[in-house]
């Protein structure tokens, strides 16, 4: 690894745990409620508001990390107005095009954690699940699947795991080595049991492709004890085989019979 | 400032010549071992014990002296501390038998079992600072555990014990909160609660899988040790009768003061209760062999900070297509089960004091034929010169987190560790008598790490059970339930937790081939002094995690 790509990589880590830490506490309480889900573009046909879209465009000439702190609390401040979807986008876009990776992935996180929207009803959600995903490169992407263990904001962790969850579940996981695609399975299975329960689906989804059929029930509790009438794959593979050496020995027996 | 590269092509070279000191599980001194007929010259260590004491610890402008090596030379120190692990002391150098008159009840020790080096109890696999001895120190024997991975469950440790001692500060008075350590990733380990009483009083009967001094204790299964130095300092003294003056432990356990040691380990008797050293000054024959300062300050830092940097454990995730299958089920099922509810697979760190990293995996095209394992060696330090003498490694730093306080300054994602480090009951049938016949027995254990689980059987603290299965099956108590649904799986499934378990491996790491010496094919004579007869067994097509090309001289072994 180039000494100057290891030490930005080191760097998305603790960046990206900090400047949000700021801008969680930026976040109110009654930003939580009230949201309907829609999509950019049904947002966007919503009229909206130049006047923000003019200070975002002022707030992204602000470099360094007070800039992009600054985008991360307005892109938090902005989540219950639909007229600044726009807005946000733009400052979304900016963090995004930060060219170093842990400045990048710090505003991101910073700003998906200062949003208290539900991600269940945020406009931006898709949007920013499979920007994410699209950075999930090389190296990159292995220190990526530690910030997914490292991430203390609930908000900025789940991001995080729907990013790779849709990695999983894309034409990006060919991009990953073999080595790679078992740390993310892994990291899938050791996050599945404290993830929300509104993103147990899409861990159902990855784990399936990742993992097989098996795994995606073993974490879905299914076949565990044999109560629900659940039988794994393997398990059945197993049971036939199991049947099979026993009927070969029986035939054998027969066979060899006096 | 620039990232120091990993100098592999010149590790390559003289990894062969590494080589030459790893030949046996315990070390002997290679020019005591010269003194034998027909001795081979390429056996045992190269620096006596008076060269591996050096400048003592010095400063860091003391050429030889610990703390000058550790900090400009961090990889001589590592393998002058590994050295020193399969050392085998001598009677003349402070080794001893113990003197077994005394009270047993009184000093457990005394029933310790008698070695020469730490390898003699730490040594399997080979030539690793891992499991195997029987540690007489309980009527009912402890395993010596393996090292892998201690210092990052130090580190864990002191940084949970932080963040509990952060919400007991927050409290005002009348004021209860839940001790909620937040390991990232979702992962909160919970210690009960904790109630402020007055300024500096506090209601702790609510305090669980810890002492009410909220001090995790990651060592020993009782969860007894702070720090990896007083583990290495009683050792010495229980299991080889070698006394040391350890200055740090002295300041810190007897005169209650904060001190930070060479390997970057704050013990502060200011608030913590720590292990004193065996003796009280340099001058001090405790034991009465005629030597005193047994084990000068200098080796005591070199072995921290080897012990501080050992490697993780490695993990095979299945050497063809089905097995990665089954495994990847069995970790599912593990985790289904609720074993991970204690057993926790992966806890961060926040602040990494380490210079490196070895991540070790299964290869077969880049493994050698004794493990088909790959290490592969990651330096996590900068460099920055210094006045002319050799640069001083520093950790990294963003310039971006000076602006913002609340940024940890070097995570380090300790994966695959499967422990909370809480104690906790696990059942009678985990209970420990003493030897003084107390009427309540030990009940409370550490949860222990599973990483490497799959190689050190025999299992238990005690060694009593002999595979995995009956380990598992052996658990009561706050075990219950997740004992219970294992049992309730069906074989095939029971078979499949099980091959996840032994996924996690330990390893030699004489035999692994790395990113510091890949697998070499001409091994004739490393060390200069002749041919070796038995030219090509074990090194060709070897390979080993070797430090030597990273020392600032490589010629100058150790």
């Amino acid at each position: 690894m180039k000494s100057r790509v290891k030490r930005v990589l080191w760097l998305v880590i603790p960046a990206a745990l900090g400047a949000g830490t700021l801008t969680w506490v930026l976040a109110s309480g009654d930003h939580r409620a009230g949201h309907s889900k829609r999509s950019p573009e049904e947002a966007a046909s919503v009229p909206q508001d130049g006047s923000r879209v003019a200070e975002a465009v002022k707030l992204a000439q602000v470099r360094g990390i007070d800039g992009t702190l600054r985008m991360a609390e307005k892109y938090g401040e902005w989540a219950n107005d639909p007229s600044a979807i726009s807005a946000r986008k733009r400052l979304l876009s900016v963090l995004f095009s930060q060219e170093d990776i842990g400045m990048k992935l710090n505003g991101v996180l910073a700003a998906v954690e200062a949003d208290p929207t539900p991600p269940e009803k945020d406009p931006l959600w898709e949007h920013l699940v499979t920007s994410l995903a699209d950075l999930w490169k090389g190296d990159v992407a292995t220190k990526a699947m530690d910030l997914v263990m490292a991430e203390t904001r609930p908000r900025a962790r789940r991001v995080l795991i729907s990013s790779f969850a849709e990695v999983a579940t894309s034409e990006r996981l060919a991009s990953f080595t073999s080595e790679q695609r078992q740390t993310l399975t892994e990291t899938m299975i050791d996050v599945v049991p404290n993830v929300p329960a509104g993103q147990k689906s899409e861990m159902d989804r990855a784990l399936r492709v990742l993992g097989g059929n098996d795994l995606a029930d073993i974490m879905a509790g299914k076949g565990l004890t044999g109560k629900d009438g659940h039988v794994l794959e393997s398990e059945r593979a197993y049971n036939d085989a199991l049947e099979q050496t026993k009927q070969e020995l029986a035939d054998t027996g027969k066979a060899n019979a006096p | 400032m620039k990232t120091y590269r990993l100098l592999t092509g010149v590790a390559l070279t003289a990894a062969a010549v590494a080589f030459g000191g790893t030949a046996d599980a315990q070390l002997r001194d290679k020019k005591e071992k010269m003194t034998l007929p027909q001795a081979n010259a390429a056996d045992g260590i190269n620096k006596n014990l008076p060269e591996q004491v050096g400048g003592g610890r010095g400063n860091l402008t003391t050429i030889g002296s610990s703390i000058y090596i550790i900090n400009r030379d961090p990889a001589r120190a590592i393998r002058r501390g590994r050295q020193l692990f399969q050392r085998k002391f001598l009677p003349t150098q402070g080794f001893s038998g113990r003197d077994r008159s005394g009270n047993i009840h009184t000093d457990p020790s005394i029933g310790a079992g008698v070695v020469d080096s730490c390898a003699g109890c730490h040594g399997r696999p080979r030539g690793s600072a891992g499991f195997g001895g029987d540690v007489f120190t309980r009527p009912d024997s402890r395993d010596a555990p393996h090292l892998f991975g201690l210092g990052l469950q130090e580190q864990l440790g002191d940084e949970i014990t932080g963040k509990l001692r952060a919400i007991r500060a927050g409290l005002a008075i009348g004021q209860t909160a839940q001790l909620n350590a937040d390991m990232g990733g979702g992962v909160v380990l919970n210690y009960g609660s904790i109630t402020r009483t007055g300024q500096t009083t506090f209601n702790t009967a609510a305090v669980t899988g810890v002492d009410a001094d909220l001090r995790v204790r990651p060592f020993f299964a009782q969860g007894g040790t702070v720090s990896i130095r007083e583990f290495l300092v009683g050792a010495f003294n229980a299991e080889m009768g070698i006394q040391s003056f350890d200055p740090d432990l002295q300041a810190a356990a007897v005169n209650h003061q904060r001190v930070v040691t060479p390997s970057g380990m704050v013990l502060d008797g200011t608030v913590d209760v720590l292990e004193a050293p065996p003796v009280s000054s340099a001058t001090t024959d405790a034991d009465g062999d005629g030597i005193a300062n047994e084990l000068p300050v200098s080796l005591v830092d070199f072995e921290e900070f080897y012990l501080l940097h050992y490697f993780k454990p490695a993990k095979v995730p299945g050497v063809d297509t089905d097995q990665v299958t089954e495994i990847n089920n069995g970790r599912g099922l593990f985790t289904a089960a609720g074993c991970g509810s204690c057993h926790v697979p992966d806890l961060t760190i926040n602040r990494d004091r380490r210079i490196a990293d070895v991540e070790t995996t299964f290869n077969a095209a880049q493994g050698n034929p004794f493990n088909r394992l790959f290490a592969t060696a990651s330096l996590l330090g900068v460099v920055v010169t210094s006045q002319g003498l050799p640069n001083i490694r520093t950790f990294e730093s963003n310039p971006a987190f000076a602006q913002s306080a609340a940024v940890p300054a070097r995570a380090f994602v300790v994966r695959n560790f499967f422990a909370d480090l809480k104690r906790h009951n696990l059942g009678p049938n985990f209970f420990e008598r003493f030897h003084d016949n107390r009427t309540a027995p030990q009940q409370l254990f550490m949860t222990e790490p599973l990483w490497g689980v799959g190689t050190t059987a025999p299992y238990g603290h005690d060694g009593r059970t002999h595979n995995l299965e009956e380990v598992i099956l052996r658990h009561g108590g706050e075990a219950t339930g997740a004992r219970n649904n294992f049992n309730a799986l069906s074989r095939a499934n029971k078979n499949q937790l099980i091959a996840f378990l032994n996924s996690l491996i330990l390893f030699s790491p004489d035999d692994t081939a790395s990113n510091l010496a890949g697998i070499n094919t001409n091994p004739a004579d490393p060390d200069g002094t002749g041919p070796i007869v038995n030219q090509g067994f074990p090194q060709a097509g070897h390979g080993a995690i070797a430090l030597t090309g990273l020392f600032n001289n490589t010629a100058d072994l150790e």
